[in-house]
């Protein structure tokens, strides 16, 4: 995983398959306290202590036929990596929510790649889940949910491929207005 | 060449290794630190060389059935030492960087068959 977007999408895809039908995504990064905060809940199925031990386990997966499972575990070593961690709070019904922190600053801090390009793919594999965004950044708060992005009309009238640009324009604009941009992970000096 | 003969000519210290594993044949390798690259990249049979050492490296290593991993300089934590023993993936471990690593196994090695 080169860039913290790909974790991203890798965890909500642990929550589709979690059969979630509601995704909060929370994205901050605070200049002043040094850090990077990236949180995703779901209410999906969620886990019991075990399986919440077993979840950063390497070498435990839940899909038959594979060896191992690195979804979790690299965001782990991401995370710490950077001087940062990883909270899993879940229980069985009410869903997960993984928690994880990097130093902004850190040399080996990935970068936050395109956020806005990850959320519009999972909502076009995943259009029937309402994902929701909160990204707190340099210059305010963007928020937004995925049905209030594109409404209902305009996905009907549009066709797939024109509503999710459009879904990938607003996303981009609102994040850009709240100071969010690219980067090249953390820095020297 | 095999992977015992590698830990000789390399002069490389064994955190784990199997009885089959010393036997194996390496057949070329690979020198990587992005995990995600390294799966896309590497081939069964390589020796890897890396500088990671989170017990992910063994979860990649025993995926992709790599003849080895060689971690140099950093310290190995013994949680992934452990990790290769239970899994019965060959950890080496070198004092010297990946370049002077690399280079002496690419001089033992050569090219891989199918490498430009």
């Amino acid at each position: 995983m080169v860039d913290i977007s790909l974790h991203l999408l890798d965890l909500m895809q642990n929550s589709a398959r979690a059969q979630a039908t509601r995704i909060d995504v929370r994205v901050s990064e605070d200049k002043e306290k040094d850090t990077l905060t990236i949180s995703i809940e779901d209410d999906g199925k969620g886990m019991d202590e075990d399986e919440k031990r077993l979840a950063l386990d390497p070498f435990y997966t839940t899909r038959k036929g594979k060896k191992v499972g690195l979804g979790l575990p690299f965001v782990v070593q991401a995370a710490r990596m950077s001087g940062g961690d990883v909270k899993i709070e879940s229980a069985p019904v009410s869903g997960t929510k993984v928690e994880i922190t990097f130093s902004l600053s850190h040399i080996d801090r990935q970068p936050l790649g395109d956020i806005p390009a990850t959320l519009v793919a999972f909502m076009a594999g995943n259009p029937e889940i309402e994902l929701s965004l909160r990204y707190t950044g340099p210059a305010g708060v963007f928020s937004t949910v995925s049905h209030r992005l594109v409404c209902e009309e305009e996905r009907e009238t549009l066709g797939q491929i024109a509503w999710l640009s459009l879904a990938e324009k607003r996303l981009r604009a609102g994040l850009a207005g709240a100071g969010f941009r690219p980067d090249g992970g953390g820095v020297i000096g | 060449m095999r992977v015992d003969d590698l830990v000789k000519r390399l002069d490389l210290k064994v955190k784990s290794i199997s009885k089959a594993g010393s036997a194996r044949e390496v057949g070329g390798g690979f020198v990587g630190d992005v995990l995600s690259h390294v799966m896309a990249n590497v081939r069964p049979n390589d020796a890897w060389v890396t500088v990671q050492t989170h017990e992910n490296v063994v979860a990649v290593a025993l995926l992709l059935d790599v003849a080895c991993v060689v971690v140099c300089q950093r310290e190995l934590p013994p949680e992934t030492c452990r990790r290769a023993q239970s899994e019965g993936v060959a950890l080496l471990w070198s004092e010297r960087s990946a370049f002077e690593v690399a280079g002496r196994l690419y001089g033992l090695l050569g090219s891989r068959p199918n490498e430009r």
